[in-house]
């Protein structure tokens, strides 16, 4: 079978309305959601070092392997004892640092005479350049 | 698009699209369904909570080598955890769609 499906606008569309229809309040349960599935990674790839199963993870921390299911499935959110207690089992420890991003104001590119008249740029007029001894490139 | 509003699983959609486009690993939400050769490019979203639906899905690259998840086909829900007859030829048929990406 070969699809040849040239729609992209479609598509686009069609995500877009299919994720307008959530809510603030659920568009910051997903990002909860995706902030624990990144400690969640780290915990999942330390129980595949140490051999652990998950049900074995459930019983360290005295919870049933039912809720650690639950939690990576998205459907509850870890809280911070929970994960204290997953660290000190494990002999985890989590260091937070904070994504980069820039900050700054860009500021419009707004160059000054010294005489504090705003440069104005003009256009070239038509000049032959033998003839033309001095071009106004600025006012 | 119209059974996950359907069933109310829009949002779980969404998590697991910014799941995958995090680069986050959750098998529980997102895994590959290669149970042999030739469905190496076959993944699931999975829903496992409510509806134990999957979307069956084709990952490629793009010519600039970005991965590119192509939602294929639906199963309404999954009724055993092991993959039957059905679940199989639905994903050997998600292995033989080609796709052209622009």
């Amino acid at each position: 079978m070969n699809t040849n499906y040239t729609k992209s606008e479609e598509i686009q569309s069609a995500f877009d309305h299919l994720f307008n229809s959530l809510s603030e309040e659920d568009l910051l349960d997903v990002d909860a959601k995706i902030l624990m599935f990144r400690f969640l990674s780290l915990i999942d790839a330390k129980r595949e070092e140490l051999g652990w199963s998950r049900k074995e993870l459930a019983a360290q921390i005295k919870t049933s392997p039912s809720f650690i299911s639950q939690l990576f499935q998205g459907d509850k959110l870890i809280n911070f004892t929970t994960l204290a207690k997953i660290q000190k089992v494990m002999g985890l420890e989590f260091e937070i640092t904070q994504k980069r991003t820039f900050t700054g104001k860009v500021l419009p590119y707004a160059p000054k005479s010294e005489g504090g008249i705003a440069w104005t740029y003009k256009t070239l007029e038509k000049c032959e350049k033998s003839t033309c001894e001095f071009i106004p490139l600025a006012v | 698009m119209a059974f996950l509003k359907e069933k109310n699983l829009t949002k779980k959609f969404y998590l697991i699209c910014e799941t995958i486009l995090q680069g986050l690993k959750n098998t529980d939400l997102y895994d590959k369904e290669d149970i042999n050769g030739k469905c190496k490019q076959v993944t699931a979203m999975k829903f496992k909570s409510k509806q134990n639906a999957r979307l069956y899905c084709k990952e490629m690259k793009s010519n600039d080598k970005v991965l590119v998840v192509i939602v294929s086909e639906l199963l309404e829900k999954k009724k055993n955890q092991k993959n039957q007859q059905k679940e199989i030829s639905l994903i050997e048929k998600v292995a033989t769609y080609e796709y052209e990406l622009y």
